[in-house]
């Protein structure tokens, strides 16, 4: 029994040891920018606020996890009109919703990089979401950067009056730098 | 038809021109007016929102066109000159005509490009009819945006003085010079 208990503390322990630091993000260096596609043209946009907590190693995968937190009011597209109908009713509702979290636990080796399959959680939708990225560390310094696809409407992001996709476009392009260290 | 103007008449290739740009003139102003009024509503109904960005997008496809169509008549103004103006004018006429329709492709061209600066500096790309982007002309900036809705505006001030001008003149000399001069420009009177 003492055994036992002894064995369950040090599986317990094996694993906690192996969960991947947490990186320190350079937050300045590192972005969460889309583009996405209105009146048939596509423009730029970025969340300048936003909090990573990444947790992730190329050589523990099983372990490594990510945990992103969006201030949706940071929303940026150089446009304020547009900004305050992305924060309004029917999009990001940013007086009611204040994060968007992206969370993923399963990390699998792809072609060019990774692939994180995880879930994304805007207002009260909940989506899967694939993310493929790239990591280069170079002198300690880590750089993730990935990118996905992301539908509108399976997060229900501007229904109703904003629905039509010759307006605006249905598939917004997300592409994230984290830049950190272990 | 005669295509190239000649000494006595505008060719078919000019009066297309300018009647096409005539009509787009017209259409433009019109879907300014209806973007203007869609953009007032939108704080009461969204969907005048949605009205207000098709309607824009379809303002500055339109633009885009009188601009190319611009740009045409004024290279085809070197290939084909246009004929010259009756012995009888005044030559504060002549300098006056010329002022007005050197005015005109001023405007013409000018009015395109701020309203591209315009949404470049709002960060809103242009697209000319879904067919292709244009590249944004500068970086988003707000207060560019504002001086750019200005000059655009007061360039419509300025077309509409020069239509005016051009209008009155075109009649007077149809009605009271009884000369030759605007149907010329006339595509079913022959000469």
């Amino acid at each position: 029994m003492k055994a036992l208990s002894v064995l369950v503390a040090l599986i317990c322990c094996a694993s906690a040891a192996a969960e991947p630091n947490r990186w320190t993000i350079d937050y300045g260096a590192s972005r969460i920018g889309f583009t996405a596609e209105q009146a048939q043209a596509s423009f730029e946009g970025a969340f300048a606020t936003f909090d990573a907590e990444v947790r992730f190693d190329p050589e523990a995968l099983t372990e490594s996890r990510v945990k992103v937190s969006i201030d949706t009011a940071s929303i940026a597209t150089a446009n304020k009109e547009r900004d305050d109908i992305l924060k309004g009713t029917g999009w990001f509702e940013s007086d009611t919703f204040k994060a968007a979290e992206f969370t993923a636990h399963e990390f699998v080796r792809a072609a060019d990089g990774f692939e994180a399959r995880g879930e994304l959680c805007i207002r009260t939708v909940t989506a899967p979401v694939v993310v493929r990225f790239t990591l280069t560390e170079t002198d300690g310094r880590l750089e993730l950067r990935g990118t996905a696809d992301l539908d509108r409407f399976a997060f229900g992001l501007g229904l109703g009056d904003w629905a039509d996709t010759k307006w605006v476009g249905q598939t917004v392009h997300v592409a994230v730098t984290l830049i950190g260290r272990r | 038809m005669q295509l190239t103007n000649t000494q006595f008449r505008y060719g078919g290739v000019t009066q297309m021109l300018h009647w096409l740009i005539v009509l787009l003139i017209v259409a433009q102003y019109v879907l300014a007016e209806l973007a203007e009024e869609a953009g007032a509503d939108k704080a009461a109904h969204p969907a005048a929102a949605l009205e207000q960005l098709a309607l824009l997008a379809r303002h500055k496809s339109v633009g885009l066109t009188i601009f190319g169509l611009a740009i045409l008549r004024f290279v085809w103004r070197w290939i084909s000159p246009p004929p010259g103006f009756p012995i009888a004018m005044p030559r504060w006429q002549i300098i006056a005509a010329k002022l007005t329709h050197y005015g005109f492709y001023g405007v013409l061209f000018a009015m395109p490009i701020s309203g591209l600066v315009m949404s470049a500096a709002a960060n809103y790309p242009v697209s000319y009819f879904g067919w292709f982007t244009m590249p944004n002309l500068v970086a988003p900036n707000d207060s560019l945006k504002e001086l750019m809705e200005e000059v655009h505006e007061t360039l419509f001030g300025v077309l509409v003085v020069l239509a005016s001008l051009h209008i009155v003149a075109a009649l007077k000399h149809q009605f009271v010079d009884r000369d030759d001069v605007l149907r010329r420009m006339l595509p079913w009177t022959s000469r």
